[in-house]
């Protein structure tokens, strides 16, 4: 990794790998233009392996974009043009021979509308595992099925009905469904964006409980709107405006002492 | 002068508003128009129904006498005792109980002349009849006979040229309750024919089928496919552009030029089998493309992007996204679309006449290459036919195709209204 | 033999090829110790879709291309029998020939035709199976090579997927050859046609054309003035719309601003009923009710009325096109921003005075684009001329008169005995050129027009 030393946010790029532990994703001067929109510009950042990693910024500032360019799904998009590095375990992901759905299967996402199949909610989470032939038998399936469920916490709620519609469920609820569908093809890694931002507190709480729970077994990117959750679920926060990044580091630091008049204003609530 | 202003201002309100009533009424009239022009429609077809539906017969008095069943007197070795049944003299039979019927005529040239009342095919009749209950001979039974078709003229009160006598015969039938009318089931069971009273529609409704089924094996495939391109694949460029140009153009072209395409080129270039469902099925396939394209491309593009977006996240590729999840939610769409393209080829005349489907088709069409006709066009053969009957018949035919339209109609609007349900 | 089972023979295949390949790539992972790119499936459809590609050209040859293939063939073969034929013997020898072949000969067929129908039936089964031996052998040398390509590394998957996105751009590609086919066929038998019609015959007013063994006899090969079809297409057109037109226009304004919801649910799927009629069965309604009343009524008055006439077909088609002038006429209505009508509302006046000051010049961009798209439909349209318009050309303005249209002289010129050789039916492809680049025009301005109308009224 070619890292110039006098740039700081490289230095609390540094800072936050500090037990030299090889972070899990690396991006290296990423620029995203969506036509002639420049919504990313430079932007360097590492992701720990086994932590919860939030995104704050204003809206419109290029979160959704950041996060997008971890899976490539800014690809959705026409006219979208992506440069700079990413890479998952020193691997480029948008090197020429990378097989997009391989990498989607290693890096997981879930949205900010709850978006399931308007399928079975068994079909719902059978989608992935049968589409990357991770179940050889039926069995097999279904005790996929059942332990990305459980794993969800959304097991107890609809073990009697998993024939019915995905979409039949309570907004929270399919929120958790999405989750579990993400975590049934065995990630790597799980992008959130504003997972929550559709739901009551009640929801979003549970949510955040399994996120908090998912660590033990997945990274986690989230991008969120709220301070508290962003201080309350993650390990490190980085904050993003005007698709630069701002500051990244810890998100006690961040919370407490931020580096950067910006980000505190943000924080403070007092820009947006 | 306020005063009177006022009283100029209301007189002209009122005549303003009159103005707005006449407008309104002027509107209303129009549209009572356009409901009275496809009542006139409805009733020009359907009171020339029933006469193509139904049958009139006369009730005879039929003595099977033996001797009209030794009328040949040896039979070809080999056959078996139904042949004396079979080849037995019906006409005669027929013909004495009409006599029997009408005692008071004498003279020998009218007593022949009686025989008009029925139609020639009673001798079938009786010879079934005769086959099914072998012990009526020597017995004398009631049986009721088709009229002929000059006596269903009248009967049915056609504009054709009457005959006095016949008339007569059948108003002293009718005192005697002798008349009754049945269900027709020929038009239903049979192809067409010289006589219009055993003419039917099936060969020319299997034809329509075929050639339903050829176009729809095409152009549903190819319009799915082509919509799933344009719409989820294709970034703009000048070829889709071209495309899609091409498409909005293709679905204004006169229908007759289809006919002219398939004529030069699956006939002459390709020398395809003439007057067969296999080319007029080609033909209209081309004319449903746009159509189901159109159709189709509106339904995928209803379906959200979160539904592709959330399967591609999961690791499937775009083409497994898109005919997986956005594919089969925008069926319905689809499939209501195709409906409505079978429906707008099922009326379809004017290519057919061009590919020489416009022929005389007795036999039930079995293959793709067969040479057969459509619903529409047997409609137009009828129709320009000067006798009154066929005309009836093409009347009726024109039933059967409403029917299927409305049948395919009803079933796009559920199709229709179900999938807004489920969103 | 026939194309099916070739088919058949092709699904068999390969399927035959997805078996081996899937259990190729099961030994090869195992061997290798590597998980492989794809799903064991995606090398099975990658074989398959290969082997079955050959196969699918040969049924495609076979059916679109076999017949042209023998007859290349066989004029071969009698090369020096064509040459003592005169001018264009060889086509109609060849005409012959095929009628013979289909049991239905022009006459009694001399000895030549025999022979050359003989030739053309033992030619039939070495093609064929050439067209088999060819497809099968590709399929399988195909099939092969696509084993040989199977390894873990190999992205089967993404091949298959490159695959599936070129089928759907050859299915979109195909609208764009049905358009071409369209045009070049017209234009194609056009030109012929002008090999034996000059230009400046056409804008005579005599329409006779003559079948092709008349013309051969004494060199004749008739009138071909359009100007009385096209005379009468645009009477009939004419009567067709000014009757629309305002019935249409009326029922728009009526069921978009004074009628009550419920009346508006009745009435939009009674006229989309109206529409959906087919064509023949309007024919039909003229020619039993239409034109009888029309004589009947014209007799009342003293008028000398056709028993086909221009006015009965006009009608006829106005009750046709009815429902598609006021679905358009209310698309363009709605178009016109509501803050032009509510104002005009506001200020006091009546709706009829809305509708007349504001809405209607304000859709008129719209509403021209009605008229021209009507009168386009009402051009092409075939089986209610057909039925209710007379077969002579008769240039005339008088309604009442029977005229004849384009479209049914296409139909005549190609109904019955079609000879490809002969003017008579050479005509009907020009007429069809003529008919095409007709409504073509009217169309594209339509739509030009309409664009101009909507940018108008969002403005
Ligand atoms: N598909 C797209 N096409 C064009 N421009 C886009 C697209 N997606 C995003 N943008 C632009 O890129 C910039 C960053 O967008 P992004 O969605 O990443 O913001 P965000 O931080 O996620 O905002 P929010 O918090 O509102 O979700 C914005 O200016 C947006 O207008
Ligand atoms: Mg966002």
């Amino acid at each position: 990794m070619n890292v110039d030393p006098s740039n700081a946010l490289m230095r609390d790029a540094e800072a936050a790998s500090a037990e030299g532990i090889p972070p899990k994703m690396v991006a290296r001067s990423v620029n995203v233009h969506y036509g002639a929109t420049h919504a990313l510009k430079d932007v360097s950042l590492d992701i720990q392996g086994y932590e919860v990693t939030a995104l704050i910024g204003p809206s419109g500032c290029g979160k959704s974009t950041v996060l997008r360019c971890f899976n490539r799904m800014n690809e959705m998009f026409e006219n979208t043009q992506t440069s700079g590095q990413v890479t998952i375990d020193g691997m480029d992901i948008y090197a020429r021979d990378i097989d997009v759905v391989a990498l989607r299967a290693r890096v997981g996402m879930v949205f900010q509308r709850p978006n399931p199949f308007p399928k079975s909610i068994f079909d719902n989470i059978a989608y992935g595992p049968r589409i990357h032939g991770l179940a050889e038998t039926k069995e097999d399936l279904e005790q996929i099925v059942e332990a990305s469920l459980q794993r969800a916490g959304l097991w107890d709620e609809v073990k009697d009905r998993l024939k019915q519609s995905g979409t039949a469920l309570s907004d929270g609820q399919q929120q958790r469904l999405c989750i579990a569908r993400a975590i049934a093809v065995q990630p790597e890694v799980i992008l959130m964006d504003e997972p929550c931002s559709a739901l009551d507190p009640i929801a979003t709480g549970k949510i955040e409980e399994l996120i908090e729970e998912l660590r033990t077994g997945f990274t986690i990117v989230i991008v969120t709107h709220s301070m508290q959750q962003a201080a309350r679920v993650s390990q490190r926060t980085a904050f993003i405006s005007r698709g630069e990044l701002g500051e990244y580091g810890p998100t006690v630091e961040m919370f407490t002492k931020p580096r950067h008049e910006r980000t505190k204003d943000y924080i403070m609530g007092r820009y947006g | 002068m306020t005063f009177a202003q006022t009283v100029s201002t209301k007189r002209k309100l009122s005549s303003r508003n009159r103005a707005d009533t006449a407008f309104k009424m002027l509107g209303r009239g129009a549209l009572l128009l356009a409901f009275c022009s496809l009542l006139a429609l409805a009733i020009a077809i359907f009171s020339r129904t029933l006469p193509a539906l139904t049958h009139h017969q006369i009730t005879l008095d039929v003595a099977f006498e033996p001797d009209a069943f030794d009328y040949q007197t040896s039979a070809p070795s080999g056959t078996d005792a139904s042949y004396r049944l079979i080849y037995a003299n019906y006409g005669q039979i027929v013909g004495r109980s009409l006599e029997k019927a009408f005692p008071e005529i004498v003279d020998p040239a009218e007593k022949r002349a009686l025989r008009r009342l029925v139609s020639p095919t009673a001798r079938m009749q009786l010879r079934d009849r005769v086959l099914a209950n072998p012990s009526w001979i020597g017995t004398k039974q009631r049986v009721a006979l088709y009229v002929s078709k000059g006596a269903e003229n009248i009967l049915d009160a056609n504009e054709e040229t009457v005959d006095p006598q016949l008339t007569l015969w059948l108003t002293q039938l009718q005192d005697r309750r002798a008349l009754s009318t049945t269900f027709k089931s020929t038009l239903f069971t049979r192809g067409d024919s010289r006589e219009p009273e055993s003419a039917g529609l099936l060969a020319a409704l299997v034809g329509s089928l075929l050639t339903i089924a050829v176009s729809v094996a095409i152009s549903f495939p190819v319009g799915l496919l082509s919509a799933v391109y344009l719409e989820q694949f294709a970034t703009r460029s000048r070829l889709t552009d071209i495309i899609e140009v091409n498409i909005n153009n293709l679905a204004a072209v006169p229908s007759i030029l289809f006919g002219l395409l398939g004529l030069a080129v699956f006939i002459n270039v390709f020398h395809m089998p003439r007057s067969s469902p296999l080319v007029g099925g080609l033909t209209l396939s081309l004319m449903m493309l746009p159509t189901i394209i159109i159709a189709s491309r509106a339904a995928l593009s209803a379906v959200p992007n979160a539904l592709k977006a959330g399967a591609l996240a999961v690791g499937a590729s775009p083409v497994q996204a898109i005919f997986h999840h956005v594919v089969p939610q925008a069926m319905p769409g689809i499939i209501t679309g195709t409906l409505l393209a079978i429906a707008q080829a099922l009326g379809e005349t004017a290519p057919l006449l061009l590919l020489g489907m416009v022929a005389f088709i007795v036999d039930l069409p079995s293959e793709f290459t067969d040479a057969a006709t459509a619903l529409p066009v047997q409609i137009y053969m009828w129709a320009e036919s000067p006798e009154t009957a066929f005309s009836n018949n093409a009347a009726a035919a024109v039933v059967v195709l409403l029917c299927l339209l409305l049948a395919l109609n009803s079933l796009a609007m559920i199709l229709r209204s179900r999938f807004q349900k489920r969103i | 033999m026939t194309p099916s089972h070739l088919l058949s023979l092709g699904v068999i295949i390969s399927a035959c090829f997805f078996l081996f390949a899937r259990f190729r790539i099961r030994a090869a992972t195992l061997q290798e110790q590597a998980p492989s790119t794809s799903l064991p499936r995606f090398y099975g459809w990658y074989a398959a879709v290969l082997a079955f590609v050959p196969i699918f050209l040969g049924v495609c040859i076979w059916v679109f291309a076999s017949t042209t293939i023998v007859e290349i063939l066989l004029v071969n073969r009698l090369d020096s029998l064509f040459a003592s034929l005169p001018e264009g013997g060889r086509d109609r020898f060849l005409a012959e020939m095929y009628s013979f072949l289909d049991g239905q000969p022009l006459r009694t067929p001399s000895p030549d035709i025999a022979a050359a129908a003989n030739m053309l039936i033992g030619l039939r089964t070495p093609v064929v199976t050439t067209i088999i031996a060819l497809s099968t052998v590709g399929a399988l040398s195909l099939g092969f090579l696509a084993l040989r390509f199977i390894e873990p590394r190999f992205n089967a998957h993404a091949h298959i997927d490159r695959t599936v996105v070129f089928l759907l751009l050859l299915c979109s590609i195909l609208a764009i050859i049905a358009t071409l086919g369209i045009i070049l066929s017209l234009l194609f038998e056009t030109v012929r046609c002008f090999e034996f019609v000059s230009i400046c015959q056409l804008f005579s007013t005599d329409w006779l054309p003559r079948a092709g063994n008349q013309t051969a006899l004494d060199g004749d090969a008739g009138k071909y003035g359009v100007l009385a079809l096209f005379s009468g297409t645009f009477l009939i057109s004419f009567v067709a719309i000014s009757i629309a037109l305002p019935i249409g226009l009326l029922v728009a304004v009526y069921l978009s601003q004074y009628a009550s919801h419920s009346t508006r649910r009745i009435s939009k799927p009674m006229l989309e009923l109206l529409a959906g009629i087919p064509t023949v069965v309007y024919g039909f309604f003229a020619i039993v009710l239409v034109g009888p009343f029309l004589q009947r009524i014209g007799g009342f008055l003293g008028l000398d009325v056709a028993p086909q006439s221009a006015m009965a077909a006009g009608a006829v088609m106005a009750i046709m096109i009815i429902p598609y002038v006021s679905s358009l006429c209310d698309d363009a209505l709605s178009a016109v921003p509501s803050a032009l009508r509510n104002g005009s509302l506001a200020l006091g006046s009546t709706t009829a005075e809305t509708v007349l000051n504001v809405l209607l010049p304000a859709a008129l961009p719209g509403i021209s684009s009605a008229v021209l798209l009507a009168v386009s439909r009402t051009i092409g349209e075939t089986m209610i001329v057909l039925m209710a318009a007379g077969l002579a050309a008769n240039l005339t303005l008088n309604p009442l008169a029977s005229v004849t249209t384009v479209t049914v002289q296409i139909v005549q010129s190609v109904t019955g005995d079609v000879e490809f050789d002969s003017v008579k039916t050479l005509s009907a492809f020009m007429l069809g050129m003529l008919l095409f680049v007709t409504t073509l025009m009217m169309n594209v301005f339509a739509f030009s027009l309409r664009r101009r109308g909507i940018s108008h009224g969002e403005v």
